[in-house]
């Protein structure tokens, strides 16, 4: 049990890969080098999916990628609205780097999003998305108005939510992965062979999807809030 | 568990903003093209269709117009070609009716004519049966002239008698 304690905390860490010797030595953790596998896996998928688009009888790959840039699209359209088109490449970066990094555990690498430090550069990105496009679309004294509305009671509140709001981004994403992850370790423990692998489709397949679209739902719903046009 | 480290944020933000600039330009922005241009070319097609719509509902008006005239064109050569027919046709049954006229006038005369010489000859025939038959019953010639002036005024008494 010592054994397995020592294992876990060892697993929950957030190893050093290795350090690069400039300004004193910059730390690069396991989960950045996770991180820029996934990075090189989504570059790679990408080049090789969208080479000879065509505008007439395309194939299956392409329809099935169409399809799913028009889910986005039309996804952020609703939530955003007229000033979607900026935003859409990048929620779906967003998406596909979350979903990745979550579901590589299937793989076997440790996900990049159970390191906090990645989740809090995530919520950074959002936070500075939501806020930046607040004041882009509305200028600086509307960007204000809004932190006023809908009543300037919540104004408070909505101060508050500037740092809550990318905290609680975070941390959600954060803790499920990491519970899920802590559950695949023990149960990796207790029984090595074919049982996890049941578990796994939940803990790393599902529960991973799932927190994606919650981080990008949110994302995008924030930044809708802030620049949307009340009808 | 819960140490931020600054440097793993910081790659985490550069890492994300550098895999947003490639995909945004592998990925969303190649499929993005390809689903406008289609819409273009999808627009493109209906406008052309349309435009192709409109123009075969100008030719067929148009020729609509043309088979009108042309309809008006033929019923006015029809009438006119009626016309001149009936003309025509009323200048030849009157100059048939005029030859018939002037031919059944010559035959007239001539029947008239005819009718003369015969009467005339049967009269002569007549007469000089009468003279013969009077020279019969005299027993003597009747050649003298004055017999058949005699014969003659007698014969002109008889027919107007009869």
């Amino acid at each position: 049990m010592e054994a397995f304690k020592e294992m876990l905390l060892e697993e929950l860490g957030t190893p050093t890969a290795f350090t690069i010797p400039l300004l004193g030595g910059v730390d690069v953790s396991q989960s950045v080098v996770v991180s820029w596998i996934v990075m090189a896996v989504l570059i790679l998928a990408s080049v090789c999916l969208t080479r000879n688009l065509k505008v007439e009888n395309p194939g299956k790959v392409q329809v099935g990628l169409e399809s799913t840039v028009e889910f986005l699209n039309g996804f952020v359209k609703t939530n955003i609205g007229e000033h979607w088109r900026p935003f859409a490449p990048w929620l779906g970066t967003v998406a596909l780097y979350i979903g990745f990094a979550n579901i590589i555990g299937i793989f076997g690498f440790a996900p990049p999003t159970k390191d906090v430090s990645v989740t809090a550069g995530l919520a950074i990105l959002s936070m500075l998305l939501i806020y930046g496009s607040q004041f882009r679309y509305n200028g600086l004294v509307g960007g204000l108005k809004r932190f006023a509305e809908p009543m300037p009671l919540l104004l408070p509140i909505n101060l508050m939510e500037v740092a809550i709001r990318p905290l609680a981004l975070c941390m959600r994403l954060f803790g499920n992965v990491l519970g899920a992850f802590i559950i695949m370790e023990m149960l990796k423990f207790v029984a090595p062979i074919l049982f996890p692998a049941v578990f796994s489709i939940y803990f790393d397949l599902f529960d991973g999807l799932i927190q994606t679209v919650v981080f990008v739902f949110l994302t995008t719903q924030f930044v809708g809030e802030g620049i949307k046009e009340e009808e | 568990m819960l140490e931020f480290h600054l440097s793993t944020i910081i790659f985490t933000i550069i890492n994300l903003l550098v895999l947003y600039a490639v995909l945004r330009k592998v990925l969303f922005g190649k499929v993005n093209a390809v689903l406008e241009q289609r819409a273009q070319l999808v627009q493109q097609e209906i406008d052309a269709a349309q435009a192709d719509n409109r123009q075969a509902q100008e030719l067929k008006e148009q020729y609509e117009g043309k088979l009108q005239d042309a309809h008006q064109e033929a019923a006015k050569i029809v009438s006119d070609a009626q016309i001149r027919a009936q003309r025509v046709y009323e200048g030849k049954v009157a100059e048939a009716q005029s030859e018939a006229q002037r031919l059944r006038g010559e035959a007239q005369v001539q029947i008239a004519t005819e009718r003369e010489a015969m009467l005339r000859s049967a009269r002569q025939e007549v007469a000089s049966l009468a003279l013969l038959a009077a020279s019969k019953v005299a027993g003597r010639s009747m050649e003298a002239d004055d017999d058949k002036a005699f014969v003659d005024e007698f014969l002109a008494e008889v027919g107007e008698q009869a």
